[in-house]
Order: C-alpha cells, then structure tokens, then sequence
C-alpha cells in the first residue's frame, strides 16, 4: 500500500487505483520539453519506476520549456538533472537514467520488464526504432510530439492488443522520402544536411504531458479510450479530435517485427552454432537480418582501392565515399543488414562494432538474439 | 453514386472546403490535392482522418475512400505530424 497522506487527493477520487500506478514501470525516452513535463507528472501522480532515456546537455534555450532544469543546471545531463529533480518531486519514485543513446540505452531483454514506453523524441529515425523494439517486446507505446501550436499523442496498447496498429501504420509516406533525403547509399548520414528546428512553447508541451499521463491514468476509468488511438489538440483554437488509428495490412513493421520471436542473449555476436546444433536446415537456407546497416567494405569506382570498414553503418557520414587517391567522392560503399548464416559467421568476427540484435527463422521458430553495445 | 460530397479541412479550420470527388479516389488523393490547391506547407507531413467517424487514413493505401466507408457529408481533417528537429538516435 502507497502512502495514504501523499495521495490523500486522489483517493478520493473513486476510479483512482493508486497501487496500480506504483506498480507501473515506464520508460521516458526523451528529457527535453516534453519529456519533462511527462516525467514531472509520473511523479506527481505516482507511479513506481521510471527509467530516463537522454544523452543530450542542456543548454539555456531549453529553460523556457522545461520544468525540471534550471540556469546552473546548463552544461549537465538532462537525464541525470531530471532524475534527481523527480526524486525531489516524490521520493517514492525508483529513478534510473541513462545518459547514452537510445540504441545504447535500451535492449529488449530490458524492455519486457516495463509497461510502456514514452517517446518524447524529435525525429522520425529514433521513433521507428522505438517502435520496433516495442513490437519485439510486446510493450505498450506512447508517442508524443508537437509543435508551437498542436499536440498529438498516439497510444499503441502492443502488450494487450499486440495486432493493434502500430507507429509505421499510422505515418504517411512522406516521411520515409525525408529520412531518405538525410542519407547517402542509403544509411550515410549527409554531413551537409541542415536540421530543421521546430519552434515549440511551454503551452504545448505541458499539454502533452498533460494529456500523455491522462491516458495513463483513465485505464481505471470505465469511459477510457481503448485500442490505438491518436489525440489531436489545438491550443489556438481549443479543439481537440480523437481517432481511432488504422492498422496497415501490409505494415512492414508488424510483419517483421510484430511476431512471437524467441529471445536468446548471446555473447560473443556470431556465435549461433548452439541454436543450429539440432537443426536439419542446411545452414545456408537461413537468412539472417541484423538490427544495424552494416558496411562491410569501400571500393574506389575509379582506382579500385578496396577499404575494409565492418563496422555499423550509423557511425559514419558521407564523407566515407571520398577516396583519398583520386580526391573524389568516388567511393562505393557495401551496406547490408541481410547475410546468409556463412557469410553473418564470417564477419561477425571482424565487426568493430556489434549490431543491437540479430534475427532469423528456423524452423517454425522466430529467434532474437540480443547481444551489441548496450548498458 | 459515383461521387461524394466531403468537406475538407486543415487542422486549423483557416482551410476548409465542400467538396465533390469522385469515390475513386483515395486518401493520399485528397490530401495531394488539399496540398497543392491550398499551398500547404511543403516540408510539412500529413495524415488524414475522418472527424464524423473517429477513424485515421493509411495514405499509403491505394483503396477507395469508397470502400473505406467514406460517405457523403463526412469531414475530412489534414493534421501535420508532428516531430520537432534534432536527431538522438
């Protein structure tokens, strides 16, 4: 039982189930504006263990918006200050953080143990990513963004309702030509390429957060929304629409990712030979997708100089496809997340840096094996 | 009935329209067409939904707003997708 004088309010409130929400875990990825006024109401409402998911700094222009910083906090982690000042808030809180990235920050082992995931990021890349995960794990997804003006918060329920829509279902194409505009071959990001900043305000953020935790909450009430639903508000105008979210049938994230996978750990990555130990598949029929674009090597189109790389695509930027000897972008480089079993075995042993996870099919059986550089 | 009577609107009402389209076309239709006719913002994402049933569009579907249950004097909203600009990954 949670502390009856803390929550004395909302006892009184007869659909409130307090000891639920202590008994929730939440992970809030993302401590900027909108993470901070999600974090500020876990913490005031109550609930059990939450875990901060941010690698960024804050810097003075992000005081007109968040709740839990202030000016000498400018130059520290966001995650670390947030977490200290949720504590402060209400101590009955278990507060974790992680000041990495959220590849490095969460894997899916983790994921299983908590209840729902909040994205409170600013971009597509990282909530895809997030929604993936989440459909592996059959977690529960929040998403929230906004602008100066409207709020939108998306529920994905993955754990109760794992054949509800999920993220990619709901976006238009559109984004995926964006985040392709962001790229080279494919998975290099363009070092040229100009972020765009969206003004926000305290209003819309505090909105999200507001509206974020209701949805938390009105699980007890009997008149709660149900199913992947999107909340839409204007705070201009005042007006809100609620709609129920689409599920696409030939969503690639739910094919893919949306299945009952078995999840093995495995240390070092590469070394699957126990799981094949008593398959008659013939090793090469079994196609293996890892969680990273690989590169594999460069080749100089022009003087053919050939450049070992194998390492994940997502630490290097386009300057990868200069060649030093003929002084131009002449380099083609090898990117690849699909391999047979022989050729996964062969440079598993020579990657610099490991993917987050790999998965194949045996038999009738989906794996996961979960390895990479995480906490 | 090879037409409906729509309107369609953007997310802050300062567009909205009453509309015949043919039930043919689709969702991304409708919102290519609001986007090019009203000059919406470019670097913009959108989603369409339909305010008289609560329900959200797939607009990478290429189904009949028809066949999806689109009748006549529904009201159709673009909403932009929201995401703000730095990348954390």
């Amino acid at each position: 039982m949670v502390s009856l004088d803390r929550y004395l309010r909302h006892s009184l409130i007869d659909w409130f189930d307090q000891d639920r929400l202590r008994g929730i875990n939440v992970i809030v990825v993302g401590a900027g504006a909108v993470g901070n006024e999600v974090l500020k109401n876990l913490a005031l409402v109550g609930v059990g263990t939450i875990h901060i998911v941010d690698f960024d700094i804050i810097e003075v222009h992000n005081l007109t918006r968040s709740i839990l910083f202030r000016e000498s906090d400018v130059g520290r982690f966001k995650s670390e200050v947030a977490a200290a000042r949720i504590l402060e808030i209400n101590p009955d809180c278990v507060v974790t953080y992680s000041i990495k990235g959220l590849w490095e920050s969460i894997n899916i082992k983790m994921l299983k143990k908590f209840d729902v995931v909040i994205s409170c990021l600013d971009n597509y890349e990282a909530r895809i990513a997030l929604n993936q995960i989440c459909l592996i794990a059959k977690i529960d997804f929040i998403n929230l963004g906004i602008d100066s003006r409207y709020v939108s918060i998306e529920r994905y329920p993955l754990r109760l309702e794992p054949d509800c829509c999920c993220y990619e279902c709901a976006i238009p194409p559109s984004i995926y030509r964006k985040i392709n505009e962001r790229y080279s071959c494919g998975w290099l990001k363009k070092i040229a390429f100009a972020e765009k900043k969206i003004p926000t305000t305290a209003v819309t953020s505090s909105v999200a957060g507001a509206l974020c935790i209701s949805l938390l909450l009105q699980c007890d009430h009997p008149d709660c929304l149900r199913g992947a639903v999107k909340i839409f508000f204007d705070t201009i105008t005042m007006r809100s629409s609620v709609v129920k979210l689409t599920k696409k049938n030939d969503c690639m994230s739910c094919l893919e990712y949306g299945r009952d996978f078995t999840l093995v750990e495995y240390s070092p990555v590469g070394d699957i030979s126990p799981i094949l130990t008593h398959s008659k598949n013939n090793v090469d029929d079994i196609m293996i997708q890892t969680s990273d674009k690989i590169i594999t090597d460069t080749i100089c189109r022009i003087c053919g100089q050939l450049k070992e790389v194998y390492d994940l695509a997502s630490y290097y930027d386009d300057s990868l496809t200069f060649c030093g000897k003929c002084m131009k972008s002449s380099m083609s480089v090898q990117i690849q997340d699909m391999f047979t079993f022989t050729e996964y075995e062969l440079i598993s042993f020579r990657l610099k840096r490991l993917p987050k996870y790999i998965k194949f099919k045996l038999g009738e059986v989906n794996y996961i094996l979960e390895g990479g550089n995480h906490e | 009935m090879s037409e409906l009577y729509l309107v369609i609107r953007t997310a802050d009402q300062a567009r909205k329209a009453e509309i015949k389209v043919p039930v043919t076309s689709s969702a991304a239709d409708i919102v290519q067409a609001a986007i090019q006719n009203w000059q919406l913002p470019g670097d913009t994402d959108y989603t369409l939904v339909n305010i008289t049933t609560g329900f959200s569009f797939d607009l990478s579907s290429q189904s009949t707003i028809g066949s999806l249950g689109v009748q006549d004097g529904h009201i159709l909203e673009i909403q932009p997708v929201l995401v703000a600009g730095r990348v954390c990954l």
